[in-house]
């Protein structure tokens, strides 16, 4: 974050420190089951994310990454297995939240997507204030004010009032970031946040990624970007085949022998640098 | 200059009243229909994506039919037909009726068109901030459906203040019928229908125009309800107190 001129401690070991001490556990995913038709997608997947942890999700195309996140509020259904975001029972022996059960669980997660899916026909500080009025009851100026720090906080309050097609991608995504943060959730999924983004855009959003980390929000987070994955989280969970393949720390999920997850960082090995300044000139 | 000088034989001055009066009838008998087929529509439409299979059937069966028949022939249904067994309307209720029921169907589908418009994103990226279905629809796929319906419910009421001209069958003191009053004493078809046809342009031409600029305001981010235009008004206040950080990237 050099470039905003703030300075921050490395979140990913203050971040290891938090999830140590309180061994809370945040989201709770057991034998998670998911087929479309005969396509079977999620194959008895477990993942548990303590609190304030970072999870990044690495798999192939079509290994079923889109699928767990959208299992976990819910804008998809499991088949099986269980599903529990803090005391949300999201999924449980066959029977998923409904009415104002699911509102809430939704609330609790927030969702990043690839394509931002910013309300055109809001401008930029209205999508941040829409939560906020609607979810969390603010009146309009109190929404505003908040709008106005939570874009502060992404580096757009300057943007607020342009209309989502007068941003860049990485400011779009990072107004989407504002939104979803606006509803204060618990956890913080993110779909390839980056992947729609060119590789300038890419360094913004990731680096807001990384302070939103460094105050604590549990994240999970599917990813191409392996300097995101090995630096600002402390965790990788590899998909294959809708099964976990590996599960650890960036350095020993990277250090794998597992043919597999070798081939895939071989793959991947060339992404854009998370920080600027290592650049060559 | 004398009109004769203009080259007019026909003494407009002295019809200026009544091209007056015809002028305001035609505007009521748009007005009237455009909000008509504007909510009949709005409901149609909405009764189309319903999940009840009876209610877009009954939907569905209004706009073929109403989509399907010449609005003359629905005008003369109306007026001439119903009063034949009883049910008699004046002249501005049968207008409006026929209006609504013609171009009602129309703003259905124009209105349904933007509906499914609206990317399926943005239903799901609402529900995961955790809006209530009802909420999502009416804050967020609804607002961006009435843009993108924009363009044709504009179309349509240039269409329909030109189709009030028909209502000259029925003498419906509007602009047609006060050329064909007029046209009956002068005798002066081609003079009396080409101011006529000016009229109705200078009505249309702004309208149409008016749309487009409209479409491009609302593109920019520009608040179409009053609510909006307050909050922004907020936004410019709170920005003007904001203190600029340090860190700023500037904009
Ligand atoms: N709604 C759906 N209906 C049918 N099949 C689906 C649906 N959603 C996903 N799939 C299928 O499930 C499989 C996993 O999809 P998913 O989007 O979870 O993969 P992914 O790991 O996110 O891939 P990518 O990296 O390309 O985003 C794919 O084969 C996809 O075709
Ligand atoms: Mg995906």
């Amino acid at each position: 974050m050099t470039r905003r001129g703030v300075s921050l401690p490395d979140p990913a070991a203050s971040a290891r420190d938090r999830a140590t001490r309180t061994a809370e556990l945040a989201v709770q995913v057991d034998g998670l089951c998911k087929s479309f038709g005969t396509n079977v997608v999620l194959d008895g997947v477990d993942l548990h994310v303590t609190e304030g942890q970072v999870v990044s999700i690495l798999g192939r195309s079509g290994s079923g990454k889109s699928t767990l996140l959208r299992c976990i509020n819910l804008l998809e259904i499991p088949d099986g297995g269980r599903v529990q975001v803090g005391r949300h029972r999201a999924f449980d022996n066959g029977h998923a939240l409904r009415g104002n059960d699911l509102v809430k669980l939704r609330q609790a997660v927030g969702m990043v997507f690839q394509s931002f899916h910013l309300f055109p026909h809001l401008t930029a500080i209205e999508n941040v204030a829409l939560p906020l009025m609607q979810l969390r009851g603010r009146d309009v100026s109190k929404a505003i004010a908040e709008s106005l720090e939570l874009l502060d906080r992404v580096g757009l309050a300057e943007k607020s009032k342009q209309a989502p097609h007068q941003l860049s991608g990485g400011q779009q995504q990072r107004v989407a970031i504002a939104r979803a943060l606006a509803v204060n959730p618990k956890v913080l999924l993110f779909d390839e946040p980056t992947s729609a983004l060119d590789p300038e855009s890419t360094v913004d959003v990731l680096n807001v990624m990384r302070n939103i980390s460094s105050d604590g929000m549990t994240m999970i987070v599917v990813t191409h970007e392996l300097s995101f994955a090995t630096e600002v989280s402390n965790r990788i969970v590899m998909i294959d085949e809708g099964k976990v393949i590996e599960d650890g720390s960036p350095t020993s999920v990277s250090r794998s022998t597992n043919p597999r997850t070798a081939s895939f960082f071989k793959f991947f090995d060339r992404g854009p640098r998370l920080r600027r300044d290592d650049d060559q000139p | 200059m004398t009109l004769e000088g203009l080259g007019l034989s026909v003494p407009w001055f002295d019809y200026l009243p009544d091209l007056w009066a015809g002028l305001l009838t035609t505007l009521k008998f748009t007005i009237s229909g455009f909000v008509g087929s504007i909510v009949l529509g709005l409901v149609v439409a909405l009764m189309r994506v319903s999940r009840v299979a009876l209610i877009r059937a009954v939907a569905s069966i209004y706009t073929e039919i109403f989509k399907n028949l010449p609005l003359i022939t629905e005008i003369y249904i109306i007026y001439f037909g119903l009063a034949s067994i009883g049910i008699r309307f004046g002249i501005f209720a049968a207008a409006t009726l026929s209006f609504a029921l013609f171009y009602g169907a129309y703003v259905s589908e124009v209105f349904r068109g933007g509906l499914q418009g609206v990317p399926p994103g943005q239903r799901e990226a609402s529900l995961a901030l955790g809006m209530t279905p009802r909420s999502v629809t009416r804050h967020i796929i609804v607002p961006q459906a009435l843009r993108l319906a924009l363009p044709g419910a504009g179309t349509m009421m240039v269409d329909l203040l030109k189709g009030t001209a028909l209502l000259v069958t029925i003498g419906g003191a509007e602009l047609m019928t006060q050329g064909a009053i007029i046209t009956s004493t002068t005798f002066r078809a081609l003079e009396v229908y080409l101011v006529i046809g000016l009229i109705y342009f200078s009505l249309c031409y702004p309208l149409s125009r008016g749309v487009v600029r409209l479409e491009r305001r609302l593109d920019s981010g520009a608040p179409l309800t009053p609510s909006r235009r307050r909050h922004l008004k907020l936004v410019d206040e709170a920005m003007r107190r904001r203190v600029p950080r340090t860190g700023d990237v500037p904009a």
